[in-house]
């Protein structure tokens, strides 16, 4: 190990270029998201974050973790790279248990724990529940779905590749909850759907 | 319409800092999930008083970016202290372009009222908040309250508004009516005349309440269904005013009554200023104008006399 080394910042890959105008301008494309289930937002990722962290979910998690809102990843995102870099840029405390997360980062969405495995928040404040960020392929072509609820002025049809095969299964379980339950940000590989614990959803082919 | 220009040096990016901007945005996400539902946060101390509408400036200032187009309104006008002071702190901290257009805006901050140009997709309505908590007047203890909305216990609540129909023949309530938002939360709209209720309705815009003091946020996504709390025998009725505007004419607007001299003289006017000034733009003229000057020209809107409690 060199003595330069002993900065973690010589090692660690950078993070935003500009954080104060990229936060916002991340916070309010996931906003439109989960304000409007299903439709597509556009995100500018963190290329430079260590793979195999989707640089769009990169974006997403510099923007809304800190100290405060402990993170799961799943297995394939466990490494020490990833773990470092998120350690470095949020300060955000890294969690085993998936119930305790604020934010859980799913690189692998097909292989993902049920939803009910992640905090549900209390009936008293159900906002305490866990904000899951999932990979996927890609929107406008995979499985279609179409979504109704608040955020959708009659229905919407959206699809989405790479996201677990019974999705429909488990957000209708999910939002049977309500006003319990998880909150998803599908992160593609240049932008994120949200779909909230609102939104009803039909798999149609 | 200002156009933007480069933030003053010295000052945080629309003044709060990033720690700060994570912890609203965060509460901000979750109340959009969870729409009426009151989301804590750790509200923090601003450069004004509470009753200036702390809360609504920290959703603005968390939410606001660099092409934003900014519009304040208190009480529906865009020239009262309280609006030019907060367009006055966002145009310095983050140099966003101002407005007093609604058509033009992308953010709009109010104080007690929603503008009457329909709002379109693509806006925010930032509301400030003085009492978040609909509940409150029947039950002091937030405790209890908390209790009651996660149980969804809202039977009080109506007992209330019944004993009010008991007693005046009609539901009190003119200003801060309390609304049902997706048949769960029952939510404070906070102090807009009962006459925009309907506007909060399967709006396009997406609409987010701020309430400083009180540390809570809570939204409306687009296109959410509002009920304004009513019963089957006595159902919710807006607002409605025999006279138009005296400036513009309008009749479909919120009007504001105000003082024209010292003898007692009395008018109503639009509360919207924006809506009374592109309606005499485009040559509508009401009855006061239409009097001294119909050939058109500026007339300033008069003082508002009174004040919404
Ligand atoms: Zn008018």
């Amino acid at each position: 190990m060199s003595p330069a080394s002993a900065f973690a910042a010589v090692e660690i890959a950078p993070g935003f270029r500009d954080p104060v105008l990229e936060s916002q301008a991340t916070f309010r494309a996931v906003l439109d998201a989960l304000a409007e289930p299903g439709r597509e937002r556009d995100v500018f990722g963190i290329d430079a974050a260590p793979a195999p962290l989707p640089p769009v979910m990169a974006a997403v998690i510099a923007m809304l973790a800190d100290f405060e809102t402990p993170v799961w990843r799943d297995d394939g995102l466990a490494r020490a790279e990833i773990d470092a870099w998120l350690a470095f840029h949020t300060g955000a405390p890294l969690v085993a248990d998936p119930a305790a997360a604020a934010f859980a980062l799913v690189g692998d969405a097909t292989r993902m724990p049920s939803f009910a495995a992640f905090g549900q928040g209390t009936d008293v404040d159900p906002s305490t529940s866990t904000t899951l960020i999932l990979a996927v392929d890609g929107f406008g072509a995979g499985r279609r779905f179409r979504l109704a609820g608040p955020g959708i002025a009659a229905s919407r049809d959206f699809a989405v590749g790479g996201a677990p095969a019974d999705l429909a299964r488990r957000l209708g379980e999910n939002r049977a909850l309500c006003p319990r339950g998880v909150d998803l940000i599908l992160a593609g590989p240049t932008s994120v759907v949200g779909l909230p614990r609102t939104t009803r959803i039909e798999e149609i082919g | 319409m200002t156009a933007p220009i480069a933030p003053t040096q010295g000052y945080a990016f629309a003044y709060l800092d990033e720690q700060t901007k994570r912890m609203i945005r965060r509460a901000i996400l979750k109340a959009v999930a969870i729409p009426g539902h009151q989301v804590p946060f750790a509200s923090r101390d601003m450069p004004m008083p509470y009753g200036w509408g702390t809360g609504g400036i920290q959703v603005t200032a968390a939410i606001l970016g660099p092409s934003d187009v900014l519009k304040v309104i208190d009480q529906g006008a865009d020239d009262t202290t309280n609006a030019v002071s907060i367009r006055a702190f966002f145009r310095k901290t983050a140099g966003v372009a101002t407005t007093t257009r609604t058509a033009e805006a992308t953010v709009i901050q109010t104080r007690h009222r929603i503008p009457e140009t329909p709002l379109r997709a693509g806006q925010t309505l930032v509301y400030q908040v003085p009492i978040p908590e609909p509940l409150r007047f029947l039950e002091p203890r937030e405790t209890e309250t908390r209790v009651m909305h996660a149980l969804a216990d809202y039977g009080l609540m109506h007992v209330k508004l019944y004993e009010d129909i008991a007693e005046h023949g009609h539901i009190a309530k003119t200003y801060a009516y309390p609304v049902r938002v997706e048949g769960r939360y029952v939510m404070d709209p906070s102090p807009i005349p009962k006459f925009d209720n309907p506007k909060m309705h399967m709006s396009p815009a997406l609409q987010l309440f701020g309430a400083g003091r009180e540390k809570r946020i809570y939204a409306l996504p687009p296109f959410t269904k509002v009920e304004s709390l009513d019963f089957d025998d006595h159902p919710f009725e807006p607002t409605r005013f025999d006279a138009p505007c005296a400036l513009c004419g309008a009749t479909d607007g919120y009007l504001d009554e105000v003082v024209t001299d010292d003898r007692g003289g009395r008018m109503f006017v639009c509360s919207d200023t924006d809506h009374c000034e592109t309606r005499r733009e485009a040559g509508h003229r009401g009855a006061l104008l239409a009097a001294e000057d119909p050939a058109g020209g500026a007339t300033a809107r008069p003082e508002i006399a009174e004040d919404l409690p």
